[in-house]
């Protein structure tokens, strides 16, 4: 029981981080039907720039929790940045042409993020400053929680519901909601297009850059190459909460990561990164949909 | 145009993404490469106004589902690539044949996959699956029960087909987007099994000791004498292609590319096709990896990764989807290029990223066009 009560709370831990980047892939391919392979690496450039704020900072002030919200802002806005680059650069130019293209594009722009990172970072694993404050642990009844851990889940928590709070409840986030839906439409009653697409990428970038810095402070490394299996397993959550929905992209991040620490917890460790894959196929199997989505597929 | 908007402009189309590009690179890249981006854009933008917006660009794909035969060019590059291909490796020293090696072996993967992306328009980003799945077949069955390899070869095709079947049958239902990625998923399940299931695989430290092939009279343990086995094979494969193209098959399936709901009216079954295709071009990729594990001798997940597939899908791409002869030369210049760059190791792939994107940008059906 105590361990399974443990593999929840890590489950919880890393399903908020899929649910962050999900709702990138899932706001994008809501809004112009494109399954965003850089988002992964989106996320890898947050973890970054975090990183790098934490670097110009220096090792003087690591009792100070303020450090982790400047760092989270500092890759928040790298990622921000490159999410609009490779949308303006990459994306925008072919929008119109056929699915493929775009796929194929996109594949493209995540190679050569991945390559850039590496050749200005260096292939090597480079370590996030381990901050005192957040390897506090918590101790109850033999179940041990970091504040780390509480941190990226309430930090998460807090994202999702601003998030859903501004789609639903302003102006923006109605031409969000109405791009979505008809693109042509949403042309005609003066929506602009270009800015709201805009927007959804600078919007699901920040996000994954936020996930980024947390999972630099969680784990203590970073790499070039870790946007890739997560970005994938992120696509994976939107997929099984229903692609194009905001609130399936929250809930199919959290159930993936306790699948994803049970089954590594009860099935096997070494295939745990077989599961979300496994999950995949399955959800194509089953209910192509998704958990809570419309039909579409 | 007054000055002022002429200067606005300039401002606007280069000024402004130089400035951008460089200011976002400088906390990765550092001051120096930062700089070389910028400029880069900058020559990028330049080449794009200057020679690429001014005509005015009107491409539409014609693609004619009638086969009309070689013209004489067409025919004579076949005989030429042949020759090239028979007389070279007799002047190569070792690496180079083991380079020409590869390409041959890209090639049959190439042309594998263009059966699925090039005639069908489906995208699969897990295609390399099969090709790990025929080596480790042949590996498996010469280890386990001394299979040989003229015994394996068709066993390492259809072992590939039977996996196939089970990507193929949930997704292909489905719209493009989600058999490219549950494709992608079969791949790197299929690698992490090979990785883990160490009583079957020896998990990542591969399987050694595997044989070449053998003929009698005919020496095949050679490079060269295995770069003319491979060969063979290619000129069987291109064969059937062309058969498999000129057929009602090969119709329906691009009936099936240009217009899928409209195949669906005039009777075609795309679900039974696009299944049937699913699983001849993995066959084709099965029979490729059994080749390669008996020229390596050895096999290991590491061969089999999702970049892998990416090279392969883009010697299709880069060739011409649909077009035989554009997907072999794809094949070989990605092969070859690399190899002639080998002081820019680094920004290998930077370079073929650009590629992939500009390529989708500017002339999405590859260089020599789709044609069928």
């Amino acid at each position: 029981m105590r361990i399974f009560i443990q593999q929840i709370i890590n489950g919880l831990t890393t399903g908020s981080v899929y649910a962050l980047i999900a709702l990138g892939y899932t706001m994008v391919y809501g809004i112009i039907e494109l399954i965003n392979f850089a988002h992964g690496e989106i996320y890898m450039i947050g973890a970054y720039g975090g990183l790098i704020v934490l670097t110009l900072i220096g090792t003087s002030h690591t009792s100070n929790i303020g450090i982790v919200f400047l760092a989270m802002g500092g890759g928040m806005l790298l990622s921000m940045a490159y999410g609009f680059t490779v949308e303006k650069f990459a994306y925008k130019p072919i929008r119109n042409s056929s699915r493929l293209s775009l796929l194929i594009t996109a594949l493209g722009a995540s190679i050569f993020l991945q390559n850039f990172v590496m050749i200005g970072q260096g292939a090597s694993d480079k370590n996030y400053i381990s901050l005192n404050v957040l390897n506090a642990t918590f101790t109850l009844y033999g179940i041990a929680i970091t504040l780390n851990q509480i941190l990226i889940f309430a930090v998460a928590l807090v994202i999702m519901l601003s998030l859903d709070l501004f789609v639903n409840k302003t102006m923006t986030g109605w031409a969000m909601k109405a791009t979505s839906q008809d693109p042509i439409t949403a042309q005609l009653v003066g929506i602009n297009v270009d800015t709201i697409v805009s927007l959804t990428f600078i919007i699901g970038s920040g996000l994954a850059g936020i996930a980024g810095v947390l999972v630099g402070f969680y784990y203590g490394i970073v790499n070039f190459s870790i946007g890739y299996l997560v970005g994938i397993k992120a696509f994976t959550a939107a997929v099984l909460g229903g692609i194009g929905d905001l609130r399936g992209a929250m809930v199919g991040g959290l159930l993936l990561g306790l699948l994803e620490s049970l089954g590594a917890a009860y099935l096997s460790s070494d295939y745990k990164d077989a599961f979300a894959f496994i999950i995949l196929i399955a959800i194509l199997l089953i209910k192509p949909s998704g958990l809570f989505g419309k039909r579409q597929a | 145009m007054n000055l002022r908007t002429s200067i606005r402009t300039i401002l606007k189309a280069y000024v402004l993404p130089l400035a951008w590009i460089f200011a976002i690179s400088i906390p990765i890249m550092g001051l120096v490469r930062s700089i070389f981006a910028g400029v880069f854009v900058f020559a990028g933008l330049l080449v794009f106004n200057i020679f690429i917006r001014r005509k005015a660009r009107v491409q539409k794909s014609r693609s004619r589902l009638t086969y009309t035969g070689l013209s004489f060019a067409g025919r004579f590059a076949w005989v030429f690539a042949l020759a090239a291909a028979i007389i070279a490796p007799l002047f190569l020293n070792g690496y180079s044949l083991d380079v020409f090696t590869s390409v041959l072996f890209y090639t049959m993967l190439a042309l594998g996959l263009n059966l699925l992306v090039g005639d069908l328009g489906l995208l699969n980003l897990g295609y390399i699956a099969f090709y790990g799945i025929g080596a480790y077949t042949y590996a498996i069955l010469s280890a386990k029960f001394g299979i040989g390899f003229w015994g394996s070869l068709m066993l390492g095709g259809i072992a590939a087909s039977v996996f196939s079947l089970i990507i193929a049958v949930p997704t292909l239902r489905l719209k493009g987007d989600y058999l490219a990625i549950a494709t992608l998923g079969f791949g790197e399940i299929v690698r992490i099994v090979l990785n883990n299931w160490d009583s079957l695989t020896n998990g990542p430290n591969g399987i050694m000791n595997i044989p070449r092939p053998s003929l009698p009279w005919i020496q095949l343990s050679t490079g060269i004498g295995f770069f003319y086995l491979v060969l063979c094979f290619i000129i069987l494969q291109v064969y059937l292609l062309y058969r498999i193209k000129r057929s009602r098959f090969g119709r329906y399936a691009v009936a099936i590319r240009e217009n899928e709901r409209a195949a669906e009216m005039v009777g075609i079954n795309t679900y039974k096709i696009k299944t049937l295709y699913f699983m001849l071009s993995a066959f084709f990729g099965g029979v490729a990896g059994v080749l390669f594990a008996s020229k390596q001798m050895f096999v290991s997940p590491d061969s089999f990764t999702f970049i892998e597939s990416v090279y392969v899908l883009a010697m299709v791409i880069l060739g011409g989807m649909g077009n035989i002869a554009g997907v072999m030369a794809g094949a070989f210049t990605l092969v070859v290029l690399p190899e002639l760059l080998r002081e820019f190791v680094l920004y290998r792939m930077l370079i073929f990223s650009l590629l992939l994107i500009t390529m989708m940008l500017f002339k999405p059906e590859g260089l020599l066009g789709k044609r069928t």
